[in-house]
């Protein structure tokens, strides 16, 4: 398995990137007793500009704080995908929202689905984050589903039917990228 | 040790957390970003262990009522940014000359003035030594991990306890906002600043009278209770009252400063990685410590000798620690998000005049690794295959 | 105790000038203490800087002397941080509500539980006499000398508008009054302010043809206005003129009052424990 994964959600204010990164790093290190680091980068505003946020997974001490050779990039919105278009290298692992996305010529890896349906057929519009996480850890394997399923049970406590939601969501996510 | 609990959150938390752990009981503080969420924190947290979080109309404020609360007994903190610790320096001056312990965070931002106010900068280094008029020493701590937040905290209200001084603890944007696993635990062997002799009789107390004891740290009761006392921010004698005689002025100036400086080897903490063959040496601190340790594994990947010097205490500065570093190795970088505040200090204690190397970017982004290994390949290492970005 | 057991006598004579007013404060806050019943060892002192800012040093009541005009933000944290305190604060004009006003009216608001005494002498008479925010127009200062062209402050207004609980103004030659009005200060829970006029007679007289202390003193007496006359005069009548007496005494819980019983009333120390 491999040990070391740089990953970079981005995407505009609002659609829940923080919470993306924050799940994945609290469940590798809260969880699996793992390393995690994650920053984000957001503009002023608090909705409607570019954000993004790095989380760097591993088994040992992870020094640089910020992705640079990135592994995966999850883009949720056209602007983010964007940025990250042309500059990939072909081994990275380009993920995005196709309803948001129009697809364009990349170096990377690219796997576009639609996120936004999936999270309306999971009953959960609003989880497209959620979603996003799901595909990327069906097709990363970086994370336990259990140890993602364990933080979103810790995150939403007292709040069931969001908590629901959220969990289909994120199977939703899992089960189309295992096909 | 105590473990109580592992969690992922950011720097800005766990020094908030560090800060009730080390026993804090009142906050006073003005929003700034981005240090914000300490005071959202501690407005959350104090009144679940019986303490007190005010929000004040400004800095200036903020740092003159945990001021008077530490005076009146409380471990006190405030928390802001570079903006926020400019307005501070008048009144850290009346917590410096009547030996009031408190602890101030600074996460620092971009400047100067208002700068680029979410971005980050290591740029506050020489204010926190001299930003107050006249001298006096200080004690600054800087984290490089959310772990560290938690722990330079709690070290922080120690040394300030056990000194009776004003600690900064200089994090950084990057640090304050990064998220990391950290464990709360319980602080062992928490310091509380010292009480008089329970024989000592009770009334008017002189409680500037550090020449009587041993280690120059005058006891330090609070308000209401059976000592009564003055504090003064103006030059004092011993039992507080003005005083201009200019033999007492000496005397306790020379002693703001002599009681961190000749406590040095117990306030400095430092930290080497790979120094014991290093020719390259990388003096670093904060989130620069983590562009230096990255640069550090590139290096080594590569065969060449890099070591990182990792200092936690910024002042006093670590200069026994530098000029051991320094001693065997061909040069040393400084890598610093500031235009060479660190890298000057590293200077003075450079005792073969090696080339000493800043790497500095102000532009409010983290120093990158290649960046580090830019500057020793353009200069020594021509083999380095590593390219910046 | 008594009165006179709160001064230390070994610190006397104090330093202010022939003809100030502050020593007639300095009796009135003596005799309020003894008043009000406090001991030493209860009761902190805090002064900011400036000739009235000395004032601590002839008391023998606990002190915190500060910075200019950052008393009242110390104040707030020894009271916040020990609630059985009696914390009385020293303010000068200059001091209070010129470079501290900004502290001022966030005490009065906050309502924090404090008893501040401000003495107003129209001036900054340690430094030479410039002119303050209470300077009356007109006055001429070491850094007016054409004559000054800023209105002051009514600082009572400015206390009562912006929420303190106990309002009082006096003049410092009315020593049993303004002890009075302290002491009730004093008694109240929340922010009292009494604000006492005071003659500085070496700069302030001086530089306004007021050579003599008595003359300095009558001018001061023709531009106040006891309460009860006031009532009965019109706004024309009033310019320019200060009224003395008791002038606002409202209800309202105090900041660290009202801190602790939300944190009780709500359980959040309870709520702290289960999670």
């Amino acid at each position: 398995m491999k040990q070391r994964w740089e990953i970079i959600f981005s995407g505009v204010g609002g659609q829940g990137l923080l919470l993306s990164g924050n799940l994945l790093g609290a469940a590798v290190s809260v969880i699996e007793k793992r390393q995690a680091v994650m920053t984000c980068t957001y503009g002023t505003e608090t909705r409607g500009t570019f954000t993004k946020s790095d989380v760097i997974l591993s088994d040992g001490y992870i020094d640089f704080p910020e992705v640079l050779d990135a592994d995966v990039v999850v883009s949720l919105a056209q602007i983010a995908y964007d940025r990250y278009v042309d500059v990939l290298k072909p081994k990275t692992l380009f993920l995005y929202n196709s309803n948001q996305v129009k697809e364009a010529p990349s170096p990377a890896r690219q796997v576009g689905l639609p996120m936004e349906e999936m999270a309306a057929q999971a009953g959960a519009p609003a989880a497209v984050n959620i979603v996003a996480l799901g595909i990327l850890t069906a097709l990363t394997k970086c994370v336990q589903p259990t140890s993602i399923q364990e933080m979103l049970t810790r995150h939403f406590k007292g709040r069931q039917d969001v908590l629901g939601a959220n969990i289909k969501a994120f199977e939703a996510g899992l089960e189309e990228a295992g096909k | 040790m105590n473990t109580w609990e592992i969690r992922f959150a950011m720097g800005n938390e766990a020094i908030a957390e560090g800060a009730l752990a080390a026993g804090a009981r009142f906050y006073a503080g003005y929003p700034i970003t981005p240090s914000s969420e300490i005071a959202e924190i501690a407005s959350r947290r104090l009144p679940q262990v019986g303490g007190v979080f005010i929000q004040m109309e400004d800095e200036i404020a903020s740092i003159a009522a945990i001021i008077g609360a530490s005076a009146a007994g409380k471990k006190s903190f405030t928390a802001t940014s570079g903006p926020g610790v400019s307005l501070m320096q008048e009144n850290l001056g009346v917590a410096v000359m009547s030996e009031i312990p408190c602890v101030i965070i600074d996460v620092q931002r971009s400047g100067p003035s208002t700068g680029l106010a979410t971005k980050p900068a290591q740029g506050d280094v020489m204010q926190a030594r001299w930003g107050t008029h006249g001298d006096h020493g200080i004690i600054a701590l800087a984290p490089s991990s959310v772990q560290e937040c938690y722990d330079l905290t709690i070290k922080a209200f120690d040394f300030s306890e056990k000194y009776r001084t004003p600690v900064y603890l200089m994090a950084d944007e990057v640090i304050g906002h990064m998220r990391e696993p950290y464990v709360l635990h319980e602080a062992a062997g928490l310091v509380s600043r010292k009480q008089p002799d329970p024989s000592e009789p009770g009334g008017d107390y002189k409680i500037f009278d550090f020449e009587r004891y041993d280690d120059h740290i005058a006891p330090m009761p609070p308000y209401g209770g059976k000592y009564i006392f003055r504090m003064n921010g103006s030059m004092h004698d011993e039992a507080g009252f003005g005083c201009g005689a200019s033999d007492n002025a000496d005397k306790f100036i020379r002693h703001y400063e002599d009681k961190i400086t000749k406590n040095r080897d117990d306030i400095v903490m430092t930290e080497s990685y790979n120094m014991e063959d290093a020719d390259y040496v990388l003096v670093s601190f904060g989130c620069s410590a983590r562009s230096a340790m990255a640069a550090m594994r590139l290096a080594r990947q590569e065969g060449e000798k890099v070591g990182v010097l990792k200092l936690m205490t910024l002042w006093p500065f670590p200069d026994k620690e530098v000029a051991a570093a320094l001693k065997k190795a061909k040069a040393a970088v400084v890598p610093e998000m500031n235009l060479g505040q660190v890298a000057s200090e590293v200077s003075r204690y450079n005792e073969r005049k090696i080339p000493v190397i800043g790497v500095n970017r102000v532009d409010g982004s983290m120093i990158t690794p290649y960046q580090i290994l830019d500057a020793l390949k353009g200069l020594y290492l021509k083999g380095l295959s590593l390219k910046g970005l | 105790m008594k009165h006179n057991e709160f001064i230390r006598e070994d610190r006397l004579p104090t330093f202010w000038c022939g003809g100030c007013g502050y020593g007639q404060v300095m009796n009135s806050i003596t005799r309020a203490f003894e008043k009000a019943g406090v001991t030493l060892n209860d009761t902190v002192l805090v002064s900011g800087i400036g000739c009235w800012g000395h004032v601590d040093s002839f008391l023998k009541v606990n002190a915190f002397h500060g910075t200019h005009g950052r008393a009242l933000a110390f104040a707030t944290g020894i009271k916040l941080a020990n609630p059985e305190l009696n914390v009385v604060v020293a303010l000068g004009d200059g001091d209070g509500v010129t470079i501290g006003g900004n502290h001022f009216i966030h005490a009065c608001r906050r309502n924090i539980d404090l008893t501040a005494i401000l003495c107003n002498n129209y001036n900054y008479g340690m430094t030479g006499g410039q002119y303050s925010s209470t300077t009356p127009e007109h006055s001429i200062t070491s850094t007016s000398p054409y004559g000054h062209i800023e209105p002051g402050f009514d600082i009572c207004k400015l206390a009562e508008v912006s929420g303190a609980r106990y309002i009082a103004r006096s003049i410092s030659e009315n020593v049993t009054q303004t002890a009075e009005y302290i002491a009730e200060a004093m008694s109240k829970k929340g922010f009292s302010f009494v604000e006492v006029l005071t003659p500085c007679t070496t700069h302030y007289g001086r530089n306004n043809a007021m050579k003599h202390p008595p003359e300095l003193y009558r001018w001061l007496k023709s531009t106040v206005v006891p309460a009860a006359a006031a009532a009965k005069m019109t706004e024309d009548q009033l310019r320019n003129k200060f009224i003395i007496g008791k002038l606002y005494d409202r209800p309202g819980q105090d900041y660290g009052t009202r801190y602790r019983d939300e944190i009780q009333a709500k359980g959040i120390e309870d709520l702290a424990k289960k999670e």
